[in-house]
């Protein structure tokens, strides 16, 4: 008997190779099907933390504009109409005056039911507060008659007490929105808090402010989780396999998108100090696990991989604090933040309890301050 | 069926056009992973990800060629993918010892699909992916040299290795089926 060619071998190979009739399985579509879904929820979720972050630049960017620019003319123009609707004849010329038209775009006034409200104005226009409260005093009757009926004049006087005696002394500055970029080390493991492997996370974010000492920030980070674990620490398929695993060793690539509140504790005009919380999202990218099997099990280290399969949503509690300290150029803050990430759900392929700690080195950017 | 209204579903990401591309080509899909996978499961999972592939470039995919053609090299594709890594980490094992010569024509016609399957998934991940790019999947050794990063002389030892455990593998088979 001869024995076969290497090419007669592969042929016969290749042909009955080809003869298998496999049938549809129900079972592997919807496996394929929650694939499908994951991936549509990533699209979404990416797609929408795109807009979100744009959003957030747009409507910054519209507000500092916004703030910079002087009240335009109509605006003007209809507090003029309002005031001139308000007046007594008798001092209808002078309401056409600057100084009358100036108190009233300021917006000091407003009449709700015969009642004189005093609207807080930016910093900016204090100064004409005080030219009109001088020239209010120079002309006192004309003053008075400019104000709706019911209005007392020793209402008129508070007015100008509250508004040249509070408001000028302790000008209110815009919190400016701000932009960061940050870079640090991050340590990763499934049985302590903090510490564990090195890998490194940078990241951009945007913080948005919602009063004087609340802000919302956001962002988008990346980082290499680098860590070890126990076969205990894993989901795996075949829970017997955990008895044969002596340890697993991973390496992912993590895209983080926070969304976080942050709570200005305190500082002065160079120094300030905040605490920050919230939840992130994880979108693992890839994942690279070793998995070390124990000598009894006589079996080889295992390697697996995995590729944008695992999306964690909110699923992070997002811990910091900041310390934040402004360069000679105002615009420009340098900052630390430790922190710390613990997951409410199980992270990656195999679930893991992976908890985040490090330290970030900040610089931000303020968009609508000047130096 | 496969038609232009199915592809367009497809395209637009129509989960029924979706699932009944899969239903008419699932068995053709799994027949290639399962010579690259070294279990059913790791077959359909690698299945499953080229299908994802599949709808994802769906698109890109033009009418006039052999949607077989095109769905086979992604499926070829996907499982290099997913041994890739395993493969350039795993250690080439040494040179099997002289065999007997036995009349392996034989032995092949007996032997039934589902046998020859599992035979290829004993193999290692090296050796399965070389032997099944070369001899069913027509690369040649420099293809498969770039395709696995390793080289052609890899590539070559990895083929004759392969040939030799089958073949090995396959009197075994044999002098059991006799023996019984």
């Amino acid at each position: 008997m001869e024995e076969l060619s290497d090419k007669d071998f592969d042929q016969i190979f290749k042909n009955k190779i080809k003869e298998g009739n496999l049938e549809y399985e129900e079972e592997s579509w919807l496996k394929l099907e929650k694939k499908l879904r994951t991936r549509d929820r990533f699209v979404f979720f990416r797609n929408a933390s795109i807009i979100l972050l744009f959003l957030s630049v747009g409507i910054g960017i519209y507000v500092v504009s916004e703030k910079k620019e002087p009240v335009g003319k109509i605006k003007l123009a209809k507090r003029v109409e309002k005031l001139k609707s308000a007046k007594t004849n008798s001092i209808g010329d002078s309401i056409a005056k600057p100084e009358r038209v100036d108190l009233n775009h300021l917006g000091l006034l407003k009449t709700v039911e015969n009642k004189v409200i005093v609207k807080p104005r930016p910093a900016v226009d204090y100064a004409i507060v005080i030219d009109s409260a001088k020239k209010i005093a120079q002309y006192p009757v004309t003053f008075e008659d400019s104000l709706p009926r019911g209005v007392q004049k020793q209402q008129a006087d508070e007015l100008i007490l509250t508004s040249s005696s509070n408001d000028i002394n302790t000008p209110r500055k815009a919190k400016p929105i701000t932009l960061s970029i940050h870079i640090g080390p991050d340590f990763n493991a499934t049985n302590r808090v903090i510490g564990g492997k090195s890998g490194i996370a940078l990241g951009l974010g945007i913080s948005v402010p919602l009063s004087r000492t609340l802000s919302i920030q956001t962002g988008l980070n990346y980082g290499v989780k680098n860590y070890n674990a126990e076969g205990y620490d894993y989901a795996f398929n075949n829970p017997n396999t955990v008895y044969s695993i002596a340890s697993i060793e991973a390496a992912c690539k993590v895209v983080e998108i926070p969304l976080r509140i942050a709570y200005l504790i305190g500082g002065n005009h160079r120094n300030t100090f905040g605490v920050n919380a919230g939840l992130a999202s994880y979108i693992m990218l890839k994942e690279k696990y070793r998995f070390i099997y124990t000598p009894q099990s006589g079996r080889k280290d295992r390697f697996l991989e995995e590729r944008n399969t695992n999306q964690h949503y909110l699923s992070v509690i997002d811990l910091s604090a900041t310390y934040n300290l402004k360069l000679k150029n105002k615009k420009f803050a340098v900052g630390i933040e430790p922190y710390l990430k613990i997951p409410l759900s199980g992270i990656g392929e195999g679930s893991v309890p992976l908890k985040s700690s490090g330290i970030s080195l900040k610089l931000n950017y303020e968009l609508n301050k000047k130096k | 069926m496969l038609n232009a209204s199915l592809i367009e579903g497809c395209i637009r990401k129509d989960r029924k056009s979706q699932k009944e591309l899969y239903k008419l080509y699932y068995g053709y899909a799994l027949r290639i992973c399962l010579r690259y996978a070294k279990n059913k499961d790791e077959a359909v999972e690698v299945v499953n990800d080229g299908f994802m592939k599949v709808f994802m470039t769906m698109e890109r995919y033009q009418m006039e060629r052999s949607f077989n053609s095109w769905l086979s090299t992604i499926m070829v594709n996907t499982a290099i993918d997913h041994y890739r890594k395993q493969i350039k980490q795993l250690e080439m094992e040494e040179l099997n010892e002289q065999h007997q010569v036995e009349d392996r024509e034989h032995i092949l016609s007996n032997i039934n699909y589902e046998d020859l399957i599992k035979l290829v998934q004993k193999l290692s991940h090296a050796y399965r992916t070389v032997f099944n790019l070369f001899a069913i999947d027509g690369y040649t050794h420099e293809e498969i040299a770039e395709l696995l990063q390793i080289s052609v002389g890899s590539s070559k030892s990895n083929l004759f290795k392969a040939r030799e455990n089958l073949k090995k593998m396959l009197i075994e088979v044999h002098n059991v089926t006799n023996h019984y």
